[in-house]
C-alpha cells in the first residue's frame, strides 16, 4: 500500500486548530487531499507541512486585517482573489475596520468565508514594524521531534535482499527547530532521515540524510522579503515556476487561481521542490521586484553515452529516499544553478508582471528514446519567461499568464472568476500548453500531473442558497495533443463533479460528492498481443457526515463506492466505509481520536483514498485497495502543566502518539519490491514531541 | 446552539458498546437473508416521530426511541413463493439506562430454512446521538444435511441534527467478511448502510439510504411516509439495486397498528406483506 503524505494539500484547511484534533479539518480539505493524492499517484511519496505551519502561526498570532496586504491575505487559502481585491478596495475607500462584524459589508464576502477567516485574523493594532531588537528577541522558539516506524520487517530490511537491501534501521526521524516573530522574522533548521537510511554512517556520514536551513525577513523598509538558505519561488499562474501549494481541478474558487507571494521560506522535509541560496524582494510604491540566485545538488541517475562517453541525466530521483545502493549512487550528483526574477507593477485593481527563470545543470538531461518523449525537455539549460496579469472589473476577476520556454514553445492560461450573485460564483479557465513546452518547477492548473501537452476548458459553479447549504460543481474537458506515458496516441478526457454540503453550525457537517472522470489509456484486451488506446471511466460517490454531539465527543462516518471501467473490458468495483470517534475532555489537557475502516475493491484501479488524522503537522491519505480493515488511534497530551518553569516565558510541551494498522485477511504478503512484508498486516507507530517557548 | 450540548451522557458505556460490537464471532453459515432494498418496515428509522418498533431491524440505535413496551409481527410471502415465506417478531421495552429489544425471525420451508434470535440494546447520548448494538444467533437448516449456526453482532448510530434532519450509520457483522481459515464454510455477509431522514412536517417524512451487503453493488433506496389523516398513512419507496418498489397503507388506533403492503420486482413479481404492531402499555395507548 502506498501512503502519500500531502501537506501542501492542507492549503485549504479552513478550520485546523493548533492541535489538529479530530473534527477540526474541513471536509473540503479532506476531499482535496484525496483527489490530489489520486492525481499524483505516479509521483513518489512526498511531504510538506509548510502551509499548515503558516496557518498554525496565524492561530497563535492572528493576521491583522487592518494591516494585511495582498500577500498576507493569500496565506488564507479559503479567500479567492476577487474577495481579496474586494477587501483591499473596501479598506482603501472606507478606512480601517472598526469591528469584525464590518466584514459582512465587504462585497463578495459571505458568512461562510467570514467564519473561515475569523480564527486566523484580528483587528488588533500590533505594529508589524517593531524595532529590530524586538524582532530578534521577542519571537517564539519551537523544537519538534517526530519518529515513526513500521513494526513488520519488510524485505528491504532482510539481509538476503542483495542490492535492494536497506542498510539503515526502519526508524524514521524528523527534527525541526524554528524561531518566528510575527511571521516577519523567522529562521529554522530541520533534519530528516527516512526509514532504511543510515545515521552518522555509511552514505549518511554527516548524520541525517537531509538538512535544510532557512532565514526569512519581511517588511523592512525597501526590502519586502529577504530569504537566505532554502526558499520557494512562485510566479504567475504556475506556468514558469510554482513550488508552493497548488491544487488541481476543483469547484472551490480559491483553488482554481494560483495566488501566493513570490518568495516564501521553505520549512518542509521534502528533498525537492525548493531553491537554495539567496532571494530578495524589493518594493517601492507600486513596483515590486524579486530576484533570486540558487545553487543546489539534486538527485538523479547519471548514465554514460557509449558513443562519446559523455555523462547525461536519464532520470530524476524526487522521492528523497537514499537507502539502496542505487538510490545512494543517484544522490546529489547533479549541480543545479538557477537564477531568475519577477518585476511586477500593481495598481489598485490590476497588476502586470514579467517573470523569467533559467536553470543550468552540470549534465544534460536525456530522456529514453520513446515516442512519448519526443517533445520532452532535454539539454542542460532550461529557460522560461512569462507575462502574468490580473484585473478586477465590477464583479469580474480576470487572470492569466502567457509563457515561453527555450525552444520558444508557448503556454497560455486565462481565466475569469465572476460573482454573478451574492449566492453564486462562477469560474472559467482555459489553458493551452504546447506539447513542446516544459518548465522544471511548473505547476499550473492542469489535468496532467505535469504542465505540458494539454488543451482544456474548466468551468466551476458554487451556489449557496442559504448559509447552511453549499452546492459546488465543476466540469473539465481536455485534450492531450501528443502521446503520454502509457497512452500511445493523442488522447482526450473529461471530468465532472457535483457536491452538496450541509452545515448545521458547529454541530454537523454532511456532504455528498459524485465525481466521474474519463481518460484514455493503453489497454491490452484478452487474447490481444498489442495494446490499443481505450477510454476508461472512474466514478466515485461518497456520503460523509461529521457530527459533534457535544463539545467533547464527535463522530464521523463515510460511505463510498467506486467503479472503474475500460470500454468493453469489464469493470472493477470498490467500496469503503469508516467510522471515526473523537474525544476531547472539557478540561482540555489531552485528546484522542480513532478510526475503524473497511475496504474492498476488485483491483487497484478501483482504489479509494481516505484522508486520515495524524499527529500535528502530519497526515496521510492512503490508497485503499483489495480487501481489508484499517484502524488507527491518535493520542495527544499537553504536558506543559507537568513541568514548572521558573523563567518568565512558559515552556509548552506537547506529546503525540499514533498507532495504525492495516490487515488484509487471506493475503500472504503486502507491498511490493523491497517494501514487501510477508504477512497480512502492516502496523505503524508514530511519536512526536514538540517544545515551545 | 447551547441546547445541543447536553451533558447527560456517559461516554464509557458508549465506548464499551462500540468495542463489543466489533468483537469477531465465528460464523460458518450464511445469514438470514437481509436484502439490500430498504424494507417497508424500515422507512421511519432515521427520524424522531416516524420511527417504530420495526426500525430496530434497520438500525439498532432506533431502539432508543422505545419509551414504553411495544411489540410487532411482520410477515411476507416473497414473490408469492410459499418456500420464501418470512416472519419477523419483536418485543421492545425501556430498561434502566436505555432501551432493549428481543427479535426473532424465520424464513424458508422444511427443506431449507433460516432462523434468527437477537437481542438489542440502545442508549441515548445526550439530545443528539443514539447508539445501539445487537447480538444475533443465526441458524441454517437443510433437510438431509443438518444445521449450522453463526453468532454475529452489529452496531448502529442515529444522529438528530435538528428537529427535521436525521442521519445514521449501521454496520453489521464487520469482521466476518473473509473466508474461513478452517474450511470452505459460507460466511455471513457484512452490511454497511448510511441513511438520512427529513421530517418535512408531522405528516410527511422523506428518507434515503445507501447500503451495501457482501460483495454486491451498493444500493440507494428512497422512500416517503405520508399520513393523510392522523390514523392512516401511506408509504412508498424504491431501491436501485433490484429496481424494485413498494407501497403500503397503515392504520393506527389506540396503540394498535396494522399495515398491508406489497413490493414489486420487475422480473420476480409481487411480494405481499402484512404487519401488526401494538403498544403493550394500554393506559398510554388509550390516551392517544
Amino acid at each position: 500500500m502506498k501512503y502519500v503524505l500531502l501537506s501542501s494539500s492542507l492549503a485549504l484547511i479552513s478550520s485546523i486548530a493548533v492541535s489538529q484534533e479530530f473534527g477540526s479539518i474541513a471536509s473540503n480539505v479532506e476531499q482535496h487531499t484525496e483527489f490530489h493524492a489520486e492525481k499524483d499517484e505516479a509521483a513518489a511519496e512526498y511531504e510538506d507541512d509548510s502551509y499548515l505551519l503558516n496557518l498554525v502561526k496565524y492561530t497563535v498570532r492572528p493576521l491583522n486585517l487592518n494591516k494585511a496586504g495582498s500577500d498576507e491575505l493569500k496565506h488564507l487559502p479559503f479567500l479567492n482573489d476577487l474577495q481579496i481585491q474586494s477587501f483591499l478596495l473596501y479598506r482603501r475607500l472606507l478606512g480601517q475596520l472598526v469591528n469584525i462584524y464590518e466584514l459582512q459589508a465587504v462585497p463578495y464576502w459571505n458568512i461562510n468565508t467570514i467564519k473561515q477567516v475569523l480564527p486566523y485574523t484580528s483587528l488588533s493594532d500590533n505594529n508589524i514594524l517593531d524595532n529590530i531588537r524586538e524582532r530578534w528577541k521577542g519571537g517564539s522558539h519551537s523544537l519538534l521531534l517526530r519518529t515513526s516506524r513500521v513494526l513488520e520487517k519488510s524485505k528491504g530490511f532482510q539481509k538476503s535482499s542483495g542490492s535492494s537491501q536497506y542498510p539503515g534501521d526502519p526508524l524514521r526521524l524528523y527534527l525541526r527547530y524554528q524561531y518566528n516573530y510575527k511571521n516577519v522574522l523567522q529562521w529554522g533548521l530541520l533534519a530528516d532521515k527516512d526509514a532504511g537510511e543510515q545515521l552518522f554512517k555509511g552514505a549518511q556520514k554527516a548524520g541525517f540524510d537531509f538538512y535544510s536551513f532557512h532565514f526569512f525577513l519581511k517588511d523592512t523598509g525597501l526590502v519586502k522579503c529577504l530569504a537566505i538558505g532554502d526558499y520557494r519561488i512562485n510566479m504567475g499562474q504556475g506556468l514558469v515556476q510554482w513550488q508552493g501549494i497548488a491544487f488541481g481541478r476543483s469547484s472551490d474558487m480559491a483553488n482554481v487561481i494560483r495566488h501566493s507571494q513570490v518568495l516564501t521560506p521553505y520549512t518542509a522535509p521534502s528533498e525537492s521542490g525548493f531553491h537554495r541560496g539567496l532571494g530578495l524582494t524589493l518594493q517601492r510604491k507600486k513596483l515590486e521586484g524579486t530576484f533570486f540566485l540558487s545553487y543546489q545538488k539534486i538527485s538523479g541517475n547519471l548514465d554514460t553515452d557509449s558513443v562519446n562517453s559523455h555523462r547525461y541525466v536519464s532520470s530524476l530521483l524526487l522521492s528523497g529516499y537514499h537507502r539502496t545502493v542505487g538510490e545512494i549512487a543517484d544522490k546529489s550528483n547533479i549541480n543545479q544553478l538557477s537564477a531568475g526574477g519577477t518585476l511586477k507593477y500593481s495598481a489598485a485593481k490590476w497588476h502586470l508582471a514579467v517573470n523569467a527563470i533559467r536553470h543550468h545543470w552540470s549534465a544534460p538531461l536525456n530522456r529514453t528514446d520513446k515516442p512519448y518523449n519526443h517533445f520532452a525537455a532535454e539539454g542542460n539549460v532550461f529557460f522560461n519567461a512569462s507575462l502574468d496579469y490580473n484585473f478586477v472589473f465590477r464583479n469580474l476577476y480576470v487572470f492569466g499568464e502567457a509563457a515561453i520556454n527555450k525552444p520558444l514553445k508557448k503556454a497560455v492560461v486565462n481565466g475569469v472568476l465572476i460573482a454573478v450573485d451574492p449566492k453564486v460564483d462562477v469560474v472559467f479557465l482555459h489553458r493551452l500548453i504546447d506539447k513542446g513546452y516544459h518548465a522544471l518547477y511548473s505547476n499550473a492548473f492542469t489535468a496532467n500531473t505535469a504542465t505540458v501537452n494539454e488543451n482544456g476548458v474548466f468551468g466551476g459553479l458554487s451556489i449557496r442558497p442559504n448559509p447552511a447549504v453549499t452546492i459546488n460543481c465543476y466540469s473539465d474537458v481536455f485534450r492531450f495533443p501528443w502521446l503520454k506515458y502509457r497512452v500511445d496516441a493523442p488522447s482526450w478526457g473529461k471530468e465532472y463533479q457535483v457536491s452538496v454540503a450541509y452545515k448545521e453550525g458547529k454541530l454537523a457537517e454532511i456532504y455528498s460528492t459524485y465525481r466521474k472522470q474519463q481518460k484514455q489509456i493503453n489497454h491490452r484486451g484478452t487474447g490481444n498481443t498489442t495494446s490499443v488506446v481505450e477510454t476508461f471511466s472512474r466514478v466515485n460517490w461518497r456520503i460523509q457526515s461529521k457530527i459533534a454531539i457535544n463539545r467533547s465527543v464527535s463522530f464521523r462516518n463515510r460511505f463510498e463506492i467506486s467503479r472503474y471501467e475500460v470500454n468493453g473490458a469489464g469493470s472493477e468495483h470498490g467500496f469503503m466505509a469508516f467510522m471515526d470517534v473523537g474525544y476531547k475532555p472539557p478540561s482540555g489537557g489531552w485528546s484522542a481520536n480513532a478510526r475503524i475502516q473497511y475496504f474492498e475493491t476488485d483491483g487497484y484501479n478501483a482504489r479509494i483514498y481516505a484522508f486520515e488524522n495524524d499527529v500535528l503537522y502530519s497526515f496521510s491519505t492512503p490508497a485503499l485497495f483489495d480487501k481489508g480493515y484499517r484502524y488507527y488511534l491518535n493520542f495527544h497530551v499537553d504536558c506543559s502543566d507537568w513541568i514548572t518553569t521558573s523563567g518568565a516565558k512558559p515552556l509548552k510541551i506537547d506529546y503525540w502518539i499514533r498507532f495504525a494498522r492495516t490487515a488484509y485477511p487471506g493475503k500472504t504478503s503486502t507491498g511490493t519490491g523491497a517494501d514487501m512484508i510477508m504477512g497480512n498486516r502492516k502496523t505503524e507507530i508514530k511519536m512526536q514531541v514538540m517544545l515551545g517557548i | 446552539m447551547a441546547e445541543f450540548y447536553c451533558c447527560d451522557m456517559h461516554i464509557v458505556p458508549a465506548i464499551i458498546l462500540t468495542i463489543t460490537a466489533f468483537v469477531p464471532y465465528w460464523c460458518p453459515a450464511q445469514l438470514m437473508r437481509s436484502p439490500l432494498e430498504m424494507r417497508y418496515y424500515g422507512v421511519g428509522t432515521y427520524s424522531r416521530n416516524f420511527t417504530d418498533v420495526f426500525s430496530i431491524i434497520t438500525n439498532e440505535a432506533a431502539v432508543t426511541n422505545v419509551t414504553e413496551a411495544m411489540a410487532g409481527v411482520y410477515t411476507e410471502r416473497r414473490y408469492n413463493v410459499e418456500e420464501l415465506n418470512l416472519c419477523r417478531g419483536l418485543v421492545a421495552f425501556p430498561v434502566k439506562g436505555g432501551s432493549a429489544a428481543f427479535t426473532a425471525g424465520y424464513t424458508g420451508s422444511k427443506g431449507f430454512n433460516q432462523s434468527q434470535l437477537g437481542i438489542v440494546y440502545g442508549k441515548r447520548l445526550g439530545e443528539i446521538a443514539d447508539l445501539g448494538v445487537q447480538f444475533n444467533y443465526n441458524q441454517v437448516s437443510i433437510a438431509g444435511y443438518g444445521s449450522a449456526y453463526a453468532l454475529n453482532a452489529g452496531i448502529g448510530s442515529i444522529f438528530h441534527i435538528n428537529k427535521s434532519l436525521h442521519t445514521g450509520f449501521h454496520v453489521y457483522n464487520l469482521f466476518n467478511a473473509g473466508t474461513l481459515p478452517s474450511g470452505p464454510g459460507e460466511r455471513a455477509s457484512t452490511v454497511f448502510s448510511t441513511g438520512f431522514g427529513y421530517e418535512a412536517s408531522d405528516k410527511l417524512f422523506i428518507c434515503a439510504e445507501a447500503s451495501r451487503e457482501g460483495n454486491q453493488p451498493a444500493s440507494v433506496n428512497v422512500a416517503l411516509h405520508y399520513a393523510f389523516v392522523k390514523q392512516c398513512f401511506v408509504r412508498v419507496g424504491m431501491a436501485t439495486s433490484s429496481a424494485s418498489s413498494f407501497a403500503g397503507v397503515g392504520i393506527k388506533w389506540q396503540g394498535f397498528r396494522t399495515d398491508i403492503s406489497a413490493t414489486w420486482h420487475p422480473q420476480l413479481g409481487f411480494t405481499p406483506a402484512f404487519l401488526i404492531a401494538f403498544n403493550l402499555n394500554r393506559n398510554q395507548s388509550k390516551e392517544e
